[in-house]
């Protein structure tokens, strides 16, 4: 089903560059059938992408790109489509890994303390990074963690969708790795909220 | 003592949907690809609100059968 909703998409993308006009995208003349699949399909890696590690290194897989806020939409719509299929698949599987990891309580007590470790020396790169290396402006820091945070609850990609950024540290390998590194921690953070929160409300007891 | 399983509600994804939505992709793709030799024929504007508008409704309705099921 996923898979004829992508072909869907593809042929509406098409579709508004034919019926209401060119200028909706960043093409270059003349476009060729491929570089629509490739345009639908760079759209559906970027959606399952959920740290945004392309947009955090800059990469570019595609051709095409749309500029006009209406097919912004669209490609909303599309990231959601992708995301529900791609976010229930990815959450069932950490669920059963995190089940297996933390059977044994020895093993979890040990896997919590590298975590810990981790966090640390992340958190001591990145302000080895942010305030000596490379300085930042005092500015970029708030706005930095908070569009990360954003980046990471925004599934359906709408920042990316309107080209929002807030912050203006610059996207060289150094710190676009501090990016993907908070990210990952900010969706760990998420993700350990979300199961306890999960948890907690099934062990509730139903009153009525 | 036999355990008997509650029953499933299966919900199926209508089959006339996805050959609908495959075949609509196919036609609307090739009428999209001749929208230029199409511009002088008149009425061609509606044609360029209806012809998304199909699509769009048929994603529509993919969503809604995949989010029942």
């Amino acid at each position: 089903m996923t898979g004829l909703q992508i072909g869907l998409f593809t042929t509406l993308f098409f579709q508004f560059a034919a019926h209401i006009g060119a200028e909706c995208y960043q093409i270059q003349e003349p476009s060729h059938s491929w570089e629509w699949v490739q345009f639908s399909l760079a759209h559906a890696v970027r959606a399952s992408d959920v740290v945004d590690t392309l947009e955090a290194f800059g990469w570019k897989i595609q051709r095409i790109r749309h500029i006009n806020p209406f097919v912004g939409v669209f490609l909303v719509a599309y990231h959601v489509v992708i995301d529900l299929f791609v976010l229930g698949l990815i959450w069932s599987i950490l669920r059963r890994i995190r089940k297996r990891l933390l059977a044994n309580s020895e093993r979890a007590e040990l896997i919590r303390f590298l975590g810990l470790v981790l966090f640390l020396l992340s958190f001591g790169f990145w302000m080895l990074c942010a305030l000596l290396v490379r300085p930042w402006r005092a500015i970029d820091i708030p706005l930095w963690f908070v569009e990360n945070f954003v980046r990471v609850i925004d599934f359906p990609d709408v920042m990316e969708g309107f080209q929002v950024h807030w912050h203006q540290v610059p996207r060289q390998s150094l710190e676009s790795t501090l990016t993907l590194l908070c990210r990952f921690w900010i969706a760990i953070g998420l993700s350990l909220v979300l199961s306890r929160r999960w948890s907690w409300l099934r062990s509730r007891p139903i009153l009525w | 003592m036999t355990s008997t399983s509650p029953p499933i509600s299966e919900s199926r994804y209508p089959v006339w949907l996805g050959i609908a939505s495959f075949v609509w992709a196919v036609v609307a793709r090739t009428l999209a690809a001749s929208a230029p030799r199409l511009a002088f024929v008149p009425g061609v504007e509606l044609l360029h609100v209806v012809l998304p508008s199909i699509t769009v409704l048929l994603i529509l309705c993919n969503l809604a059968c995949s989010l029942h099921a």
